[in-house]
This record gives C-alpha cells, sequence and structure tokens, in this order.
C-alpha cells in the first residue's frame, strides 16, 4: 500500500469519524470523479483521477475508475490521442497493487486486444514483440517463489553436506553426494533469479507506451531504423506499441527528455511524454 | 508643421506574390513635404517568407531628382513554430532622394527582386517646396557629432529633415531619450556588441519570458548583415519585434563615448517544459566602412550572450482538477448561448470567448453530459501586445446538439490557470445556462436499401467490463519480500557454507594432529631426544648411560637418513659402509669415532669427557641428518 495512503488511512482512525482535511480533499476529489464518471463527463472524470495521482494517490480502485474513464472515452468522438494506453497504464498500476484483480486482468486484455485492432488497421508492419530470454526466465517465478525454492535448496544441500561428512555408508554418502550436486545446481540458479527479481523490482521502473507513434530512438535522438524481415536493406523506423509494458532504466539521455527503455528485445530511447510511468506499491 | 515631424513618415505596404512566397514590402518617406535641395530618406524593406531572399532594389523616381544609394541592409530570421521550422528574409534599401524643383512628385514604387520574381511597393507622394518657403532650422556645423560625425561621413544628414533639427538648442539635446533599457554601463566591445536581456529568469512552464536584444555601434553607421536568430528549443515564441527595421535608434553614451543603439529582436518565450533552459545567442554582421570584416561579405560577426531560464512547474498545492501545465496567465471567460429553446435533435450555438494576458490557451473546459453533444469548435483568435506582454482572444464558437427533452442545465465552461502574479490558481468561469428542449419528431427509421446486406453490428470490445469502483477498498499491505530481509540472504548462504566450514575446520584438526604425531616419531625429535637423554645421564655421572643415548641418537638417525643399520656393522667396516651409503669420508671418520668414543666411555668410565661426546653427537646427527644418500634412500 502506498505510504500516503497507509498515513491517511491511520489519520482517519485516530480521529475517529472527523477526517483530516487531507483526506476529505482526496476522498471528495475520487468522489467527484465516480460522479463525473457516472453521468458521462469523461473529461472531468480524467481530470479529477488524474489529479489524484498527480498527488501521489495511487490505489488499485482509483486507477480502475482512471482506466474506464480513458477507454469509455476512447470510444466517443472526443477521443484523446493515446487514451487506450492511458487505460492500458492504469490497469497496470491496479495489477501492480493487487495482482489478483481478475476484472483489471480482463479489461488490459480487451484494451490491448483492441489497440492490436486498431494499429493492425493503419500500420502493416508488426513490432518485435518477444521478450528477451533472461527476464523472461525470471519472470517464470514471482520474485518470493524463487526465493521460497533457493531456500529449499540451500537447506537441503545443507542437510546433504551434513549426512555427507557424517555418514558411513557408502549408500548414504552416495545419495548425498548426488542431492547435495543437485541442490546446490538448484541454489545457484534460484538464488540468481531471485537477486534479479529483487534488483529489477528495486532499480528500474516500468512504464506503458501512451503515444500512438512512440518511435524508438538513439540516445541523440535519432529515430532507431530496423533490418527488414527480408534481412536485405533497412527497413523503417521501429515504433513501440501503445500499451506496450517496458521497462525503464534511470540512465540519463544526451539529448534530454528521453527515457532509456527495453520492450522485449528492442532496447532504445522514447520521448519522455509518451511513456507513463507505473507506480509501484 | 508637417517638416517640423520629420517621422511623420507613412508606410505604404503592399504584399506581393513572388516565386510562390509571400513577400511584404514596406516603404515610408522621412518627410512629406520637403524644400527644394534638401535630401529625403526613403526607406522600403521587403520581408520574404520563403526560401528566396529580396535583392536588387530599385527605386523610380521623377525627372529632376537626383538619387544616391541604395545603402542595403538583410536580415534572415528563423524561427520554430509549431515544430516547423519557419525562414524569413528581409532587406531594406535605403536613398537618399534630392529634388530640384518644387511640386508634387510619387516617389517610387520600390522593386525588389525576389527568385524568379519581384515584388514592389506602392508609390509615395511628396511636396517640394521653394528654397526658403519652410521656416528655416537651425543648422549645426557639422554632423550630428560635430564636424568629424562618424555617423554622417558624407554629411548628409545636414541635408536631411531630421526630428528635432528645427528646435532650438543643441541637436543631441533635442534626440529622443533612450528609454532605461537602453542604458549599459560599459561597453562590451570597442566597436559593437550585442546585448540580451530576458526577464523574468524565474518562471513557471508557461509564463511569459521576454527577451530583447540591442545592438550597439560606436563607429558609425552600418548595415546588418548575417544575423540569424537565437535558438530557443525549449520555449514557444512569438515576436514582438522580430526586425529593426521599425525600431527607433537612440543615441546612448557609453564610457564617454557616443553609440548608436537600436532594439533588434523582442520575443515573448514561453517555457515547455521544467528544468533549466537556454536561450542561444543570437548573431549579427555589422557591415561598414569602419567596421573590420570578420568573415568576408559577412562584416564585424557579433553574438549577443546565451541566457539561462529557470522554468518550474506551478505548485502542485490548490492545483485543479483539468489544469494543463502551460495554462499560466489571467484569464476570463465569456459565453453566448441561442437559441434558449429548441426541439429534441436540433442544435444550438455556443460561443465561447476566452481572453486575457498570457499565451492564450487553445482549449477550455465543456460541461458534459449525457444528450448535450457538443462538436469540435471553429476557433477565431486574436493577439495583443501591451507593454511587451502578450496578450489576445481565442473565441470558440461550438455547434451542441440536445437530443433529450426538458430543461436542461448546459453547466459551466471553465479554464483553471495559474495567475503568476498571485501564485495562485484561478478558474475562469462561464455559465451556460439553460435550454428548454422541447419533445422533436420521433426519428424516422431509415429502410434498408433493397438488393444490400444488413450492415454488421459494431462489437463493443468494452461491453463486459465492470462498473466504476465507488470506494476505495482497504489495501492489503505491501508483500515484504524474502529478497528485502537480510537474513535471508545469511541464512541462503550461511547454511551451506557453516557446514562446509565445520567440515574443514575438523579436517584441518585432524591433519594437524597427524602432522604433530608424525613429527614426534620422526628420526630427528628420536635423536634430539636420545641426545637430551645423554645430557641429563651425563648431569646424574651415569656414563654408561651417556654412552647408550649417544649411541641410540646416531644409530637412529643413520638408520633413518642413510638407510644402514649400523649397529650390524662390525665397527671396522662402519665407515666404509657410511661412505658406501652417500657420507663423507670425514663425516663416516667422525661416526666411527664417536661411537669408538662412546665404547670407551661406557667402559673407561669417568676418564673421558661426556659433554664434549654429547656436543660431538649432536654436532653429528646435523651432519648426518643434511648427508645425501645414495641410491635415493632416505
Amino acid at each position: 500500500m502506498n505510504r500516503r495512503w497507509v498515513a491517511l488511512a491511520a489519520l482517519s482512525v485516530i480521529l475517529g469519524g472527523a477526517p483530516a482535511r487531507a483526506e476529505e480533499s482526496t476522498d471528495a476529489l475520487f468522489q467527484s470523479g465516480v460522479a463525473a464518471l457516472s453521468k458521462g463527463a469523461l473529461d472531468d472524470a480524467v481530470d479529477r483521477f488524474e489529479l489524484l495521482a498527480d498527488r501521489g494517490v495511487t490505489h488499485p480502485d482509483a486507477s480502475w475508475d482512471r482506466a474506464l474513464a480513458y477507454i469509455r472515452r476512447a470510444k466517443t468522438p472526443g477521443a484523446h490521442p493515446g487514451d487506450l494506453g492511458r487505460a492500458a497504464a492504469a490497469l497496470e498500476e491496479t495489477l501492480l497493487f493487487r495482482p489478483d484483480d481478475a476484472e483489471a486482468k480482463f479489461a488490459l486484455d480487451r484494451v490491448r486486444e483492441e489497440i492490436t485492432h486498431r494499429r493492425a488497421r493503419t500500420r502493416s508492419e508488426d513490432v518485435e514483440r518477444r521478450p528477451s530470454l533472461g527476464w523472461a526466465v525470471v519472470g517464470l517465478f514471482a520474485e518470493d517463489t524463487w526465493a521460497t525454492l533457493a531456500l529449499i535448496a540451500s537447506l537441503t544441500l545443507t542437510v546433504s553436506l551434513a549426512v555427507r561428512f557424517l555418514g558411513k555408508a557408502n549408500a548414504t554418502k552416495l545419495a548425498s553426494n548426488v542431492a547435495a550436486g543437485l541442490s546446490a545446481i538448484l541454489l545457484l540458479i534460484a538464488g540468481s533469479m531471485t537477486a534479479l527479481a529483487a534488483w529489477d523490482r528495486r532499480e528500474t521502473n516500468l512504464g506503458v507506451i501512451i503515444s500512438e507513434d512512440a518511435h524508438l530512438l538513439d540516445e541523440n535522438g535519432v529515430p532507431v531504423r530496423t533490418t527488414s524481415q527480408s534481412g536485405r536493406g533497412s527497413g523503417g523506423a521501429s515504433y513501440l506499441a501503445e500499451g506496450a509494458l517496458v521497462r525503464l532504466s534511470k540512465e540519463k539521455s544526451v539529448a534530454g527528455s528521453l527515457m532509456k527503455v527495453e520492450w522485449g528485445t528492442l532496447t532504445g530511447w522514447v520521448a519522455a511524454g509518451e511513456v507513463r510511468i507505473l507506480s509501484r506499491p | 508643421m508637417k517638416s517640423r515631424v520629420a517621422a511623420s513618415a507613412f508606410a505604404l505596404a503592399s504584399v506581393a506574390r513572388a516565386a510562390s512566397a509571400a513577400v511584404a514590402v514596406n516603404g515610408s518617406l522621412s518627410t512629406e513635404q520637403a524644400e527644394v535641395g534638401d535630401g529625403i530618406r526613403v526607406e522600403v524593406s521587403a520581408l520574404s517568407d520563403g526560401d528566396d531572399a529580396p535583392s536588387n532594389p530599385r527605386l523610380r523616381v521623377p525627372p529632376g531628382f537626383s538619387v544616391q544609394g541604395p545603402s542595403v541592409s538583410s536580415t534572415q530570421s528563423f524561427s520554430l513554430q509549431n515544430g516547423h521550422f519557419e525562414r524569413r528574409h528581409g532587406l531594406t534599401a535605403t536613398w537618399i532622394v534630392v529634388a530640384t524643383a518644387p511640386g508634387h512628385y510619387s516617389l517610387g514604387p520600390a522593386t525588389f527582386s525576389v527568385g524568379s520574381g519581384t515584388a514592389q511597393s506602392q508609390a509615395m507622394s511628396v511636396e517640394i517646396v521653394a528654397k526658403g518657403a519652410m521656416p528655416q532650422r537651425p543648422r549645426r556645423p557639422g554632423g550630428l557629432f560635430g564636424q568629424n560625425d562618424p555617423f554622417d561621413p558624407f554629411g548628409m544628414f545636414q541635408r536631411l529633415p531630421l526630428p528635432g533639427l528645427d528646435d532650438d538648442g543643441p541637436l543631441l539635446d533635442q534626440e529622443p531619450e533612450a528609454p532605461p533599457e537602453y542604458a549599459v554601463d560599459h561597453a562590451a566591445d570597442p566597436m559593437a556588441f550585442l546585448r540580451a536581456t530576458a526577464t523574468p529568469t524565474d518562471v513557471v512552464v508557461g509564463q511569459q519570458v521576454t527577451l530583447r536584444i540591442y545592438a550597439y555601434a560606436g563607429r558609425g553607421p552600418y548595415d546588418e548583415a548575417s544575423s540569424s536568430e537565437p535558438s530557443r528549443p525549449d520555449f514557444l515564441s512569438q515576436s514582438i519585434v522580430d526586425t529593426s527595421f521599425k525600431q527607433p535608434r537612440y543615441v546612448v553614451h557609453i564610457d564617454g563615448q557616443p553609440w548608436t543603439v537600436v532594439k533588434e529582436r523582442e520575443i515573448a518565450l514561453f517555457p515547455l517544459k521544467a528544468g533549466t533552459l537556454t536561450i542561444g545567442p543570437m548573431r549579427l554582421g555589422f557591415q561598414g566602412p569602419r567596421y573590420p570584416e570578420t568573415t568576408h561579405g559577412q562584416g564585424l560577426i557579433r553574438f549577443s550572450k546565451p541566457i539561462t531560464i529557470v522554468a518550474h512547474e506551478p505548485p502542485l498545492a490548490g492545483r485543479p482538477p483539468g489544469y494543463e501545465l502551460g495554462d499560466v496567465g489571467r484569464y476570463t471567460l465569456s459565453a453566448e448561448v441561442e437559441p434558449r429553446r429548441v426541439e429534441a435533435g436540433d442544435a444550438i450555438a455556443v460561443t465561447v470567448r476566452l481572453e486575457g494576458v498570457g499565451n492564450v490557451p487553445h482549449h477550455v473546459k465543456l460541461p458534459q453530459q449525457n444528450g448535450i453533444d457538443f462538436l469540435d469548435p471553429t476557433i477565431t483568435e486574436g493577439q495583443t501586445v501591451n507593454g511587451g506582454v502578450i496578450g489576445g482572444h481565442r473565441q470558440f464558437r461550438y455547434v451542441v446538439r440536445l437530443t433529450e427533452p426538458g430543461k436542461r442545465d448546459l453547466g459551466d465552461v471553465t479554464l483553471p490557470y495559474f495567475d503568476p502574479e498571485s501564485g495562485r490558481y484561478e478558474v475562469a468561469r462561464a455559465a451556460l445556462g439553460a435550454v428548454e428542449v422541447l419533445p422533436g419528431a420521433a426519428p424516422v427509421a431509415t429502410a434498408p436499401v433493397p438488393g444490400t446486406p444488413p450492415k454488421a453490428l459494431e462489437r463493443d470490445p468494452f461491453e463486459l467490463l465492470g462498473p466504476p469502483r465507488t470506494k476505495l477498498a482497504p489495501l492489503a499491505p505491501p508483500p515484504a519480500h524474502l529478497g528485502d530481509r537480510p537474513w535471508y540472504w545469511a541464512l541462503l548462504l550461511g547454511a551451506p557454507l557453516v557446514v562446509l566450514g565445520a567440515r574443514g575446520a575438523l579436517s584441518l584438526l585432524s591433519g594437524a594432529r597427524r602432522r604433530l604425531a608424525e613429527r614426534s616419531s620422526s628420526p630427528s625429535t628420536a635423536a634430539k631426544r636420545a641426545l637430551d637423554d645423554a645430557r641429563a645421564a651425563r648431569g646424574r655421572g651415569e656414563t654408561a648411560q651417556v654412552a647408550a643415548s649417544i649411541e641410540r641418537a646416531v644409530y637412529g638417525m643413520v638408520e633413518a637418513r642413510l638407510g644402514l643399520k649400523a649397529r650390524a656393522v662390525l665397527r671396522g667396516d662402519l665407515a666404509k659402509a657410511l661412505e658406501s651409503r652417500g657420507a663423507t669420508a670425514s663425516l663416516a671418520a667422525d661416526i666411527a669415532k664417536l661411537l669408538d668414543a662412546c665404547d670407551g666411555l661406557r667402559f673407561a668410565g669417568a676418564t673421558a669427557d661426556g659433554q664434549k661426546l654429547v656436543d660431538d653427537a649432536s654436532r653429528l646427527v646435523t651432519a648426518i641428518s643434511r648427508t645425501t644418500p645414495k641410491g635415493g634412500a632416505s
């Protein structure tokens, strides 16, 4: 839970129903956003939920409503470019705070499908989507799953070594040798994955592309061109798909106002305004 | 009197299209009335928006006029407007014409070549009167600055009806006083320099920064050449003064010397983002006989200094919903709605006018309700500059469809903005009021055209999404990851390492024990122990025991080192046997001699020197232990 929310909740409990001014303001803003959303004032709803986010209030339900406001606006003639990308960002944020939110998962899938559907109408070229092998392996399990596996492997290795050193019978020694070897390998792998996952969580931000045409750039802001499918000559400029979840590095660009992103096997820079950085729990 | 207002130049402009570029041509005269023989300055400037620069200026004059010139100055400016580069070329030509007979004359038109076409000004009228017909003006004996006027080397200014020349008093006293903004304490360069100022330098995103650039010339007249605009990629810019053509030229005294100064640019800049933003230098070439050329054809090049602006985002505290970064200034909204009574399905017109000071936003916040549809607006706009401050208005005309009957309150049109002067957010608001929507005729169902397939139903991909969430449900505390706990990594790596460490420690311990045992049973140790026994026995006076201990030490070492069981060898053959095992002849002899001495000690008793024998034995044991055995035996 966001620290601000914890503080606000604690304050509310302490005051026993006499909410603090800050909480009143936040809650009132949320409720006014919900009211605007309900009566179809989508611009107003978006403004209110965005202001909530600007104030640092990150809550999966507020993110859900923000996503809904963007999705509904994207269906109207008054849609803004990037509405679906912003909806995807809000839903990703919802899932970061509440990973088991099935409704948000479903909505995120629908949003991505719709983006793909719309993109297929305007762009013939496909974009690279495969995740990098390293992060795909890290992402096989949750960080704590890897951590638990590593811990089990460590304990198994410890016991195996102890039996190996204390045991007298050859069969015991053989069995403990095999167990120690396997658990050492498992410890190496699971421990590395745990460390990588923890580093990734602490050191990299996640973002979502909110522009319909986010060019992949080099450090100097020059569009990166991809090799054509045939492998001959140069292909077109590389685009990052709207709604794509990207990893953001903390590196600063030479040209300024650029953010280094990693999307699948693609690495490059995009204009900062084309990425929405996600809040993490 | 007309001639007293020498600056009553009138401008006649024409806009011509030449080579697909828009060219604006402006002409002006220094006076509309002059005497025969007086010089009249004709200045015509052409400004082209295209790639082709105006060139080859020509002025048509009536017969009887003498013409000097033209004196030409050119400019080139680049500006980034809405993501597109705009380049403009300017050329100003100045002629001095002198009439020889009174009358009404038409000067011009002046023509310029632009690409493959031409552009021309309109003709300008001037009245020439007889010499002395106009009131006399005091004349200065020299130029503006005396006999050696650096600004008038050809003495033409004396013939020009310049401002204040017909007033009493010294001419310089009559020069318009330069406003304080032109004053500088010291010249940045002895010949010419550019000075750039920006105010304010600490702003919020969207707040106006006014950039002013002045050119100071200390060596008389010059033409402007090869100028370039200051770069400002992080700003939206609107020119207030984009050329010095129409700007007044003042004389200021710097370090006691007269300098001419003119404002080259005045640009309103609006920061587009937060951060430390840089305004680049402007370049200008001072081209004239007294200005050495930096580069051929470009005059004396001078640059203004770059300027740094710090832009912040407006504060988060108090920010109203819907505020968009960059909406800064002071604005008011007004709205008109007509008609106020319509049938459902009909439309009304809503006109919203946003005006104020600042970079007037391109948008307003519309009220949104079901059954009220605002279509895209038609926007008209106007800009004003008041004292260097940009302002203006935007008018949004909406067609609004009302589909649900009843009395409908349209709500308010709003614009949240930040007022940098008060440091607070404000919301400009205009109430649209109510409209009565009468039930209209039922919509006519359109029958399908026979033979055409039914239109496929559009699928709503989001129809199954859940409703808005009306409450912020309590959240479980964020999971504390195992990887964030120091004990986790200690346990992960520590547990097997502890076992391995224990095993290693045990191994070290047993190894030490083994080495200790081996050391205690080694020949050297045994020999040393035997020699100690010998010394002890000698102390007790047990000579036989001394001899036995020495023999035990020597025999043991010989056997261990040389592999010879010396006790089994006859004493007479011992030396040879030792030599055959690698001992030197002297060592072998000494060993045999020592053993003989031991025999003597055992049988002679106290007559032998026991201490010496022990010392000899000790030396020999050491020598034996260092002997390399033959045949690899050790």
